[in-house]
């Protein structure tokens, strides 16, 4: 999800302001959006039949609708996952086929106008969490494919996740309506988008599908995709969703088309990066499991992004460090076990890190655990990942391949280190086996909590 | 020295390992107040982990966690004991370690979480020998199984490896993966002897669980899991206080205080390491103190009303003293290289001896295969066998990948001469005396031990084992049993089948110490389903008062 703690309050209040008398007319204007035509069906095929909802569904993973749409625990699709905002929780809704809690009444053309436009079927406008305006770019068949897979094979769920509930100006949802007129969308593919030739499929895939712009790109003070820096990187809920195009220095121009392929796959590309937090759940519900050749149209179209500088970031990330043996802290005896004085850097890590990443940070010989030099999370010059790994931990699943590593924040069961003792961490790490020492401050890593 | 603090809660728990803490929190989840008091201090995992980085001597189980002088526990097996002293026969073998720190022993155990076999629960009945507990295995299944989803406990497919105790579900999570040591060792005994090797019940986890990760085989079980993902009380104390119970460390209770019937418990009285009291009050009382600490306590708290200590009418408390006091022995095996070491330290286990109609006249037992690292082992006998230079790193790296350590767990029987008592004149910085235990072997348990021996030689022999080095005499468990036995008689027991005191309505003793019998599995897992039951007990009686 998008980071919205430091626009959104600028918008909501611009929002209202420009909104204002005339919210019902850009409403009414707006919803008279000409509605989408029903998709052609793929040829040699009707609307419901197999090919329709195994595409349909194929549609739903590329575009991780369950990522969204799933609260932690609960049923697939039934929404309830809460989105943290500075006005409250956006939360997610049931849009499984129930007629009275889901989207069971919506017909083809109100799904469309939700899924391609951001319209409910009351009219009112969805917030922008929902992505939209990168949905936009999705053809009719695709969307055609998606309503009859929802309405088909998505099992219904009878229960209403809690209302999302935002204070005012938020509240009001017409403030969306000035948003939508402003913000630049995705344009509707056209034709069949499985006939499209590798590079365009993958501008497909990678816009209109996996919407990698929401958090890749970086967002103006009206939280809307600044396309003139198209996946230069953004922060996202605590996270950093790095530059990802093809500068050699600040992007991922060093790497390979088999690197990108392998890190969507898997959620690893060894000596280079992996997936966590958000990127990890998306590759685990969505890029894991794309085709290959979707995989490598996706990684063809990102390897080709026109690259961005970064003001940050003047190496490549993956570039730093090397194995350090760390130095010798052994003292032989062991301390007085009431004697809680904290700990620096290099017995925190010692004591918390070492056991996995190794005390020169090589990682396992397997990479379950990940060298810590020639990794992109330490060589980065903005420490907010590494914050966000060591206070979250690590989980994901693509495929049979499980990354897992505890986190060790206010919940850990393994350890709960303190503001202070992250920080300490967090220079130590970035200091001995990537870009440096970044001065993270207690007070910094104590505003990451609750991310 | 007073303090004006007013402590006061539903239920008042001693002691904050596995079966305090996890009282506190089933009861603490149901509404109730809770306060645990332990004497020890709270420590977390990375000073225990940087401690044991610290130490010299690896192999020391007590070694990272020090004693606080306020709260004294035993230092390692093989060091002379300055705190538990042990007189009799057997002294050297009820040399027993265990921990008072927040979280319990179970910070070092190896994680194994057997369940007691029916036959347990009923040994005078089936064979005529030492006690039947005042209660039976299906008592305890629920509870069992409530303990092995709250530790997550891995296990072998009951359909394929039966252990013997009836489950009615499967384990909470799915086997580990067989050591190359372990295979070679469950070829040998399936192809050349009678026997099997099973896999042995394990609380740790093979998948993440509890948000804490995978087992990736350290094989530092002892004395620390440097990564969390073998159960330990710590974590129990975590959700207990999540869920509002409250932790006091560094609390030594060393008074229980009754009514003037003395039928109730009204107040417990702790030090502060200042030696400050503090007085503590509620409806209920639970000790967990671990099996000596809780007979200490009982023992320390006489008073007038109760001249030989409190809950001991029966004059049992301290009594009845057992432990699986074992046969250990090491040697190179002559055979493959089999690289022990990989992987937890004990998850192969010979399980044919468990039960059997010998049950009669000598105590069963099971042996572990340690599929611990034997560097250190290695290179003591290269050196004393004269070895320098590169052929001493050659003979290191044989004998490391060829020593096998064979381990039993022998059954002990309640025997009131083997009798804990407090000490005349060794006392800790707070007055408290220490404890003193007299052990002598039960003879049921001498021939158990050596139906082993024979056993292992067996062994050795298939194994065309040279340089065997057995412990002298017998070997410590660790297991601690039997010093508030449980029973139907209050004349000659301490708690009934609920583990309430015969002497006080709302005194529970949750530990090992209330064992009639113990069998031959790690005792843990069964503390665990005895406290939970404790738990379902003052759940019913606290919402229903």
């Amino acid at each position: 999800m998008p980071d919205l703690k430091n626009s959104f309050y600028t918008l909501l209040v611009a929002g209202t302001v420009f909104a204002g008398p005339g919210t019902g007319v850009v409403l009414a204007a707006d919803t008279d959006l000409a509605p989408a035509g029903r998709g052609a069906a793929i040829e040699g095929s009707g609307p419901d039949d197999e090919a329709t909802l195994a595409r349909g569904e194929y549609i739903a993973t590329a575009a991780d609708c369950i990522a969204c749409h799933t609260s932690k625990g609960g049923k697939p699709f039934a929404g309830g996952l809460k989105v943290g905002t500075p006005m409250g929780d956006v939360i997610s809704t049931n849009i499984t086929p129930d007629p009275e809690h889901g989207i069971g009444k919506y017909t083809e053309q109100q799904f469309d106008q939700a899924v391609r436009h951001g319209v409910r079927d009351d009219g009112s406008y969805l917030y922008p969490v929902m992505p939209y305006v990168s949905y936009a770019g999705m053809t009719d068949q695709d969307v055609t494919a998606l309503y009859a897979w929802f309405r088909h094979r998505v099992k219904p769920v009878a229960e209403s996740p809690p209302a999302t509930s935002l204070s005012f100006p938020a509240s009001m949802r017409s403030s969306m309506a000035v948003w939508n007129m402003f913000a630049t969308k995705e344009t509707p593919g056209q034709g069949d988008s499985a006939t499209y030739n590798k590079l365009k499929r993958g501008e497909y895939l990678a816009n209109a599908l996996e919407h990698c712009g929401t958090c890749h790109t970086p967002r103006n003070f009206m939280l809307d995709e600044k396309h003139d820096r198209y996946l230069a990187g953004g922060p996202l809920s605590g996270w950093y969703a790095p530059n990802i195009t093809s500068s050699v220095s600040s992007g991922i121009g060093n790497w390979s088309e088999a690197d990108i392929i392998v890190y969507l796959k898997t959620g690893r590309a060894q000596n280079h990066a992996q997936a966590a937090g958000p990127m990890g759940e998306a590759v685990e519900h969505s890029t894991s499991r794309l085709t290959d050749p979707d995989l490598e149209a996706l990684a063809a179209w990102i390897k080709q992004v026109p690259a961005m500088d970064d003001d940050l970031e003047h190496k490549p990330r993956d570039s730093f460090g090397q194995a350090v043996n760390a130095p010798d802290i052994r003292t032989k005896v062991p301390s007085r076990i009431d004697d809680l004085s904290e700990m620096t850097g290099p017995h925190i890590f010692d004591a918390n890190c070492a056991a996995c990443h190794g005390r020169n940070g090589s990682g396992t010989d397997d990479h379950y655990a990940p060298s810590l030099f020639a990794n992109s999370v330490i060589g980065t010059t903005r420490p907010d990942n590494l914050i966000m790994v060591v206070l979250n931990g690590v989980n994901r699943t693509a495929g049979k391949d499980h990354a897992g590593m505890p986190g060790f924040g206010a919940d850990s069961q393994v350890q709960r280190l303190s503001d202070s003792e992250i920080a300490s961490l967090v220079n130590y790490v970035m200091g001995t086996f990537g870009s440096g020492d970044p001065h993270v401050t207690a007070e910094k890593v104590a505003s990451f909590r609750n991310k | 020295m007073s303090s004006e603090q007013n402590l006061s809660a539903d239920v008042v728990i001693v002691g904050s390992g596995v079966a305090g803490s996890s009282i506190a929190n089933e009861l603490a989840r149901a509404g109730i107040s809770v306060i645990v008091l332990e004497a020890g201090p709270r420590v977390d995992r990375q000073h225990f982990v940087e401690n044991f980085r610290n130490l010299e001597n690896k192999p020391s189980y007590q070694g990272p966690f020090p004693a606080v002088p306020w709260a004294q526990h035993p230092p390692d097996q093989q060091t002379p004991n300055e705190y538990l002293h042990t007189s009799g026969p057997d002294a050297e073998a009820y040399q027993q370690v265990y921990l008072r720190m927040m979280g319990g022993t179970t910070w070092h155990w190896a994680g194994c979480a057997w369940r007691y076999l029916p036959s347990d629960f009923e040994l005078k009945t089936r064979y005529g020998q030492g006690r039947d507990w005042a209660l039976k295995y299906d008592d305890l299944e629920p509870f069992y199984y409530q303990a092995e989803v709250m530790m997550g406990v891995c296990g072998p497919d009951p359909a394929v490896e039966d252990l013997g105790s009836p489950r009615k579900q499967v384990y909470p999570m799915d086997a580990l993966p067989i050591s190359y040591a372990a295979q070679q060792f469950r070829k040998l005994i399936s192809e050349k002897t009678p026997w099997r090797v099973v896999h042995e019940p394990q609380a740790r986890n093979t998948r993440p669980y509890d948000r804490r990760p995978t087992c990736e085989g350290h094989n530092n079980c002892m004395p620390i899991c440097p990564i969390g993902a073998m159960y330990n009380g710590s974590y129990s104390v975590y959700d207990a206080e999540a869920a509002g119970a409250k932790f006091i460390p560094n609390a030594v209770v060393y008074k229980i205080e009754r009514d003037s019937a003395n039928k109730r418990v009204t107040a417990l009285h702790y030090f502060d390491p200042d030696k400050g009291s503090h007085r503590v009050t509620g409806k209920y009382f639970v000790i967990a103190a671990h099996c000596i600490e809780t007979a200490k306590l009982l023992l320390v708290s006489a008073d007038e009303q109760s001249p030989e200590g409190v809950a001991n009418s029966s004059g049992h408390v301290g009594r009845n003293m057992m432990d699986h006091t074992g046969v250990q022995v090491t040697f190179i095996s002559g055979g493959e290289a089999w690289w022990p070491g990989r992987g937890p330290l004990e998850t192969n286990v010979i399980d044919n001896f468990r039960d059997g109609p010998w049950r009669n006249e000598r105590g069963a037992y099971l042996v572990h295969m340690v599929d611990d690292n034997q560097v250190d082992l290695a290179t003591q006998l290269a050196i004393s066998k004269g070895y320098v230079g590169r052929e001493l790193e050659e003979q290191i790296r044989y004998l490391a990948s060829h020593t096998v350590r064979l381990f039993s767990h022998n059954e002990g029987l309640a025997d009131p001469d083997n009798r804990l008592t407090l000490n005349k004149t060794k006392k800790d910085m707070l007055g408290i005396p220490h404890p003193d235990v007299y052990y002598k072997l039960p003879e049921y348990t001498v021939r158990s031990c050596e139906n082993t021996r024979e056993v292992f030689r067996q062994m050795i022999g298939l194994m065309h084992g040279t340089d065997e080095q057995w412990t002298p005499g017998y070997f410590p468990q660790d297991h601690p049993a039997g010093s508030t036995i449980m029973g139907v008689d209050p004349k000659d027991s301490v708690v009934d089948g609920h583990c309430r005191t015969h002497d006080h309505d709302n005194l529970f003793i949750a530990s090992s110490s209330v064992f009639s019998s113990v069998g031959t599995g790690n005792i843990t897992l069964t503390v665990a389903a005895l406290a939970l039951r404790v738990a379902d007990t003052l759940k019913k009686e606290l919402i229903h008062a």
